[in-house]
């Protein structure tokens, strides 16, 4: 299609005169102060300004197919090359012949784009004109102003104004907060005027016509029409309230559709830099390195590209330093001399865009990343060797792994694809490896390229509110208690055939909240692949759009917290960080008091231990341990007892015994699991026996933990306890 | 003295004079006194003491409204409030500055304190004025148990003045935990 591709050109000039103008304007202002004798480090700056900009300006007529242009925009780029290195100084007769150089630019653009000369914006003309010797020539200086369609706008101003924008949300929330309000009202005024009507079929004297006196009926009768002129405009409010919402909601979200897309860039920004990095890196190294980049006209949020450049500058150091390898080397394997790496950048469709970052070099060794790990004790070697080479290859995103066997000032920390891939996460993206040895490796990056609007999901926690981002929650649950398993000592659930541990979200967050006692578990599923993790709550209550405001200048990092948002009642509620929520379900945070309640509870009464052993020696010893600890005490001699007294009381912990008559432990714990009123309560085995079947099936019964009693010192065992059951 | 009764005057001219000659006795020079400009404190009570901070610490006092406790903070930190728009942390300070517990306390203003890069809300059960320090007493005769460094003193009316500069600056009431 022709006629199209013409378009496009047509398109792809107007912006590149746009772009042309800026980088003149850049470049004269730069000559004009390399005129002044000034501080070396400023000249330098200008330098190297000077040089980066006939750099890109080149590159831009290229691409646009000027090679006038570009061969002029080559001479600067070259002088100024030179002139950083040192090798040429800036005398009058350079920067005379620069200053006819980019005269030149200007008019090979009028003549070229057939726009009137643009060879210098209308601002830097005026200044140019009057810093400039008089003998210059007049005509190149003083070009006809030409406004530009694009503004330059500070980001500061840019990103104030989109704060405020996003603010405007906190508007409709409020508005629809007030049209929940109205709603309610109108329910309750109608509910009341149903109540009035069928009492007054049932009292007669509720009825106009009943009464006589001209005083009651008039009084009936006025409340009556008021009654009908209150539903009526109660009525009418709601319905304005609710069209008044939307019409919030339109113009708040077309504005922040528009502001999104004016803090949109394009990549190239952000890639300027890194050939010079590939190249410093690899001769730091003594590799020979091709570096390319490709789709840098791909446009993405500006803070996006903030964010995501740190992740970008890691992957490439790390094909530097870890992939390509040393010419040599290369050779040897019958690989070309110079190694090859690329950035290429494609729209994926859906607003997001992958950024794909390949070498040619050596490739991960599966088998080196598998000992790593299993060096580092990190996953069990059983299951190490039952990994395909994919999911291998997804280790090297484990945090404190390296397979380079020498820490460098580049990478090899073992810290950096963790963090890359927590930073891409964070944004909504995802990161995969590829890689084959000696062939070379690829890491396929996807990014939304705007940031989507910021959903949570209301959940109750007791008397606590929390929102846990949407984009974080796999899905919510709700099923029948009795679905709950116990494996491996842990509570699990059943989800998609996978059994998913349950934990609940107020033991992870060490809030002291009574559990709920109801019939169904609900839990929100956090976590991905095998990392998922249901938190039980005490109610899902729904998704909304929620405004993200940080937790204040006092609490910088917050564990678990993420920051907080406002509801549109006014109520402050935090958001929580699912990412911790994750790393503490396993290590709940120790039980914390508020100290703060409007009315003061009382001090917390000690934790009640219920101790079931055979023994008498060793009960007293348990009991005298747990009380010196803190703990009040209730004994019982053995499973049965035990189970009589736990009905009988109330318990925050049971300590028992495996070997015991009439009833032992595990089949004690067993019963304990298996009963809805007992299963929250965590039960510790002690027993002399070590066998590693006897734990099993102790943690298979659902015992929280097991202590050997031959190993078990005072603060083994109350250390256990305070684990389960905090001290308050 | 005889100019009062100097027999030309008129009544009213000399009553003038007499006037005039008390206001002169009366008269005092100006004392030095207030060449530095008085340290303004403002003064509240909180778990049945009187604290005071300096002025220029004090954004804002607001009514306690909806305090959203927080999980996994030191106890210090109370809760997050919502001031027009702004999430504020608030802050204990009984519990900041080992205060004694005990006793029911009234809770309901916010001072919100703000210095440079700080700011955050101090729990108070009454603010009571502004005005000027007096003496200080020395040595400082605090309750027992509290953490010292954060007061000035104590003055003579038993006022304990808060060290606002060191509470603010000193970056220890900053919570910054991440997960290991």
């Amino acid at each position: 299609m022709p006629e199209k591709e013409s378009d496009f050109l047509e398109r792809l000039k107007a912006t590149f005169r746009v772009e042309a103008q800026e980088h003149l304007a850049q470049i004269y202002a730069g000559l004009t102060a390399l005129e002044e004798p000034g501080d070396e480090t400023l000249r330098a700056q200008w330098i190297e300004t000077i040089f980066r900009e006939a750099h890109s300006l080149k590159g831009a007529a290229a691409s646009v197919g000027y090679p006038e242009i570009q061969n002029v925009c080559h001479q600067i780029e070259s002088t100024f090359a030179s002139l950083k290195r040192k090798e040429s100084s800036l005398t009058p007769q350079i920067l005379d012949q620069l200053h006819v150089s980019v005269d030149r630019i200007g008019t090979l653009l009028e003549a070229e784009t057939g726009i009137p000369s643009a060879s210098v914006s209308a601002t830097e003309s005026v200044s140019v004109d009057s810093v400039l010797p008089q003998n210059r020539p007049v005509e190149a200086t003083a070009a006809p102003r030409v406004l530009s369609p694009t503004l330059r706008i500070s980001a500061e101003k840019l990103d104030a104004v989109f704060l405020k924008a996003e603010e405007m949300l906190a508007a409709k929330l409020m508005a629809q907060h007030r049209k929940q309000e109205l709603s309610a009202l109108r329910i309750q005024v109608d509910a009341w005027n149903k109540t009035w009507s069928n009492l007054s079929g049932r009292y007669p004297g509720l009825q106009a016509e009943d009464h006589r006196e001209p005083g009651w009926r008039e009084l009936l009768q006025d409340h009556t029409a008021f009654m009908k002129q209150l539903l009526q405009d109660v009525a009418r409010l709601d319905k304005a309230a609710e069209l008044d919402l939307r019409a919030l909601g339109r113009m708040t979200g077309d504005l922040l559709d528009d502001m999104k897309s004016a803090l949109l860039m394009p990549f190239s920004v952000l890639l300027e830099s890194f050939p010079k990095l590939v190249r410093d890196l690899a001769r730091g190294q003594g590799k020979e390195i091709d570096f390319q980049m490709r789709g840098g006209e791909l446009q993405v949020d500006r803070r996006i590209l903030e964010e995501i450049k740190d992740a970008l500058v890691h992957l490439l150091r790390n094909s530097v330093d870890h992939g390509i390898e040393l010419p040599s080397l290369r050779t040897g394997k019958g690989k070309p001399k110079r190694g090859n790496i690329s950035l290429v950048l494609s729209p994926l469709g859906g607003e997001r865009v992958e950024i794909c970052i390949q070498d040619d070099g050596g490739g991960v060794n599966v088998d080196q990343v598998k000992s790593a790990v299993s060096r580092l004790g990190l996953i069990d070697q059983a299951l190490l060797e039952k990994m395909t080479d994919e999911q291998a290859l997804d280790l090297l995103f484990l945090s404190g792994l390296t397979t380079s066997p020498v820490v460098t000032a580049v990478s090899g920390r073992g810290l950096g694809l963790a963090i890359v891939r927590e930073k891409v996460e964070k944004l909504g993206g995802s990161l995969q490896v590829e890689s084959r040895l000696d062939v070379g490796t690829r890491f396929r990056l996807q990014l939304p390229n705007t940031l989507a609007n910021y959903r949570g999901i209301l959940v109750n926690v007791g008397p606590h509110c929390f929102v846990l981002p949407t984009r974080h929650v796999q899905r919510s649950v709700r099923v029948p208690r009795t679905d709950v398993e116990f494996l491996e000592g842990m509570q699990t659930l059943r989800i998609d055939g996978d059994a998913v541990p349950i934990i609940s979200l107020a033991v992870t967050l060490g809030l002291d909240t009574p559990a709920i006692d109801d019939d169904f578990v609900k839990a929100v599923v956090l976590g991905e692949g095998d990392k998922k993790i249901a938190f039980s709550v005490d109610a899902v209550l729904h998704e909304q759009e929620v405004l993200v405001k940080s937790l204040g200048k006092q609490l910088v990092r917050v564990p678990n917290i993420e920051a907080a948002t406002i509801l549109g009642s006014g109520k402050v509620v935090p958001i929580l960080h699912v990412p911790d929520l994750l790393k503490s379900a396993l290590h709940p945070m120790p039980v914390i008091q508020h100290k703060f309640q409007p009315a003061q509870s009382p001090p917390a009464a000690p934790k009640r231990v219920l101790v079931a052993e055979d023994s008498i020696t060793a009960r007293s010893v348990l009991q005298s341990l747990l009380e010196m600890g803190g703990y009040q005490v209730t004994t019982a001699v053995d499973g049965a007892d035990a189970w009589e007294k736990l009905k009988g009381g109330h318990f925050d912990i049971v300590v028992t015994d495996v070997e015991m008559p009439h009833m032992d432990g595990i089949d004690l714990t067993e019963r304990i699991r298996r009963d809805s009123r007992f299963a929250h309560i965590p039960v510790v085995l002690v027993t002399s026996l070590e066998s590693q079947q006897d734990r099993q099936r102790g943690m298979t019964a659902g015992a929280n933990a097991y202590i050997v009693k031959r190993s078990f010192e005072q603060s083994d065992l109350l250390g256990t306890i305070a684990q389960l059951v905090p001290l308050s | 003295m005889s100019e009062a009764f100097d027999e030309s005057l008129t009544d009213l001219e000399r009553n003038q004079r007499i006037l005039e000659q008390r206001a002169r006795a009366l008269a005092q020079p100006l004392t030095h006194q207030d060449e530095t400009p008085a340290v303004l404190y403002l003064m509240f009570r909180l778990a049945f003491e009187t604290f005071g901070i300096e002025s220029r610490f004090v954004r804002e006092v607001v009514p306690l409204k909806a305090l959203t406790p927080l999980p996994c903070v030191p106890a210090f930190v109370a809760g997050l409030m919502n001031v027009r728009g702004q999430v504020l942390s608030v802050i204990d300070l009984r519990q900041y500055l080992g205060l004694p517990e005990g006793g029911l306390s009234d809770l309901n203003k916010v001072i919100v304190l703000s210095h440079d890069e700080m700011e955050f809300g101090v729990l108070a059960d009454a603010v009571l004025e502004t005005d000027a320090a007096r003496e200080l007493q020395p040595p400082l005769a605090a309750p027992s148990g509290l953490r010292q460094e954060y007061f000035l003193g104590i003055t003579r009316d038993g006022v304990l003045l808060l060290d606002g500069q060191k509470l603010l600056c000193d970056g220890r009431i900053v919570v910054n935990q991440g997960m290991e």
